[in-house]
């Protein structure tokens, strides 16, 4: 797979990165990443991860922006209002990187739609909302061996590890029991951009081979006090999920 | 006297009122204790929301596990100078919630946050 001339100017500034070069950027454009749910993390992941080169992006959302998205997800502009978040950011992404594909799956992620959602998958990146959603797609990415980005946030604050099957915990290791679910929780839309941009930071890593992953270690961001704290999370062997790993 | 620094996070510093303090314990206090004495004796006021917030309770009263240990709810995260309490290791043994608190530990207390 070569990149193209046009590829390679727009790409120019990654390809002089130490380690990056055109064998990375092939590398990127080979890739499929799923972006599991389009709102606060999932819209500046999906930008950040088009702009920078993913050959193939899968956007999974079975939602419509409504007004009260629109100080985070940032894909939905004021005249998307009503329209489906897959498609919209589909639309918008291929305007700013025409060279890629983008797949808009208006659906949910269930354990019956997990395989047709993400099964050739390279990594697939956490823009969800909810636990339970989370749950299905790591049980998901333990069973085939994909790395699952996860982030999650509220308010000033938030939280993300990548979890790499058979290396590290899983989201499970993390959280034995599911935590509870809040409807309309409190976010200031800088929070999930930050988080959104060290996620897109972690997959292209993961691709192209350059740097360590966070992996063993969550993030903790504190933005009210503007901390970032790591935090040593190591792989539960009597772990349900990922524990005969 | 050892001390160490309990630092909150998100609900509990709320409900505490308190980011980071200090408590002097006596040499062989364990995490345990912390969390299930010296936290809720100083709070006192806020003694009953912080055990049902942080430990699995029925009728009202914690349960047990069968080392004598209560049961924490499975998702916060509870850590050791940075590291989880689950995993820190002491004596050659991974004693959990066991843990011997030493001069100068600092445990943190975080709820996870789910929203994206």
């Amino acid at each position: 797979m070569d990149l193209s001339p046009t590829e390679l100017e727009r790409y120019s500034r990654q390809l002089l990165i130490p380690g990056w070069g055109s064998e990375g950027q092939t590398k990127l454009k080979a890739s499929k990443v799923v972006v599991a749910g389009i709102g606060g993390l999932g819209c500046p992941a999906a930008l950040y991860l088009a702009a920078a080169g993913i050959g193939k992006i899968v956007l999974v959302d079975r939602g419509k922006f409504e007004l009260s998205n629109l100080n985070r997800q940032i894909l939905g502009w004021q005249r998307d209002i009503g329209r489906f978040k897959a498609e919209v950011a589909k639309e918008k992404l291929e305007e700013l990187n025409p060279e890629i594909q983008v797949e808009a799956l208006i659906t949910e992620v269930t354990k019956n739609s997990a395989d047709d959602l993400m099964g050739d998958a390279d990594v697939v990146v956490d823009g969800m909302d909810n636990w339970r959603t989370r749950f299905v797609i790591n049980e998901y990415c333990v069973m085939r061996g994909i790395p699952f980005v996860h982030a999650g946030v509220t308010a000033l604050y938030g939280q993300m590890i990548t979890l790499i099957p058979g290396k590290g915990p899983c989201l499970r290791c993390l959280f034995p029991r599911d935590p509870p679910e809040f409807e309309n929780f409190q976010v200031l839309g800088a929070t999930p951009a930050l988080l959104a941009a060290i996620q897109t930071m972690e997959v292209i890593k993961l691709i192209t081979g350059i740097g360590d992953p966070l992996s063993g270690r969550m993030l903790f961001l504190d933005g009210k006090e503007m901390t970032f704290n790591t935090a040593e999370m190591k792989k539960d062997v009597e772990c349900p999920v990922c524990g005969n790993l | 006297m050892p001390s160490v620094k309990a630092r909150y996070f998100l609900g509990f510093r709320e409900l505490l009122n308190a980011k980071e303090e200090e408590y002097r314990i006596e040499d062989g206090t364990t995490l345990v204790d912390l969390l299930l004495e010296h936290i809720p004796k100083r709070h006192w006021r806020s003694s009953e929301g912080w055990k049902k917030r942080l430990f699995e309770v029925d009728g009202g009263d914690i349960k047990f596990n069968e080392d004598g240990t209560p049961v924490l709810k499975g998702y916060y995260m509870i850590l050791v100078n940075g590291r989880s309490y689950a995993f820190v290791s002491q004596g050659g043994e991974t004693p959990g919630l066991k843990y011997e608190l030493k001069d100068g530990d600092v445990i943190a207390i975080l709820p996870p946050v789910g929203g994206g």
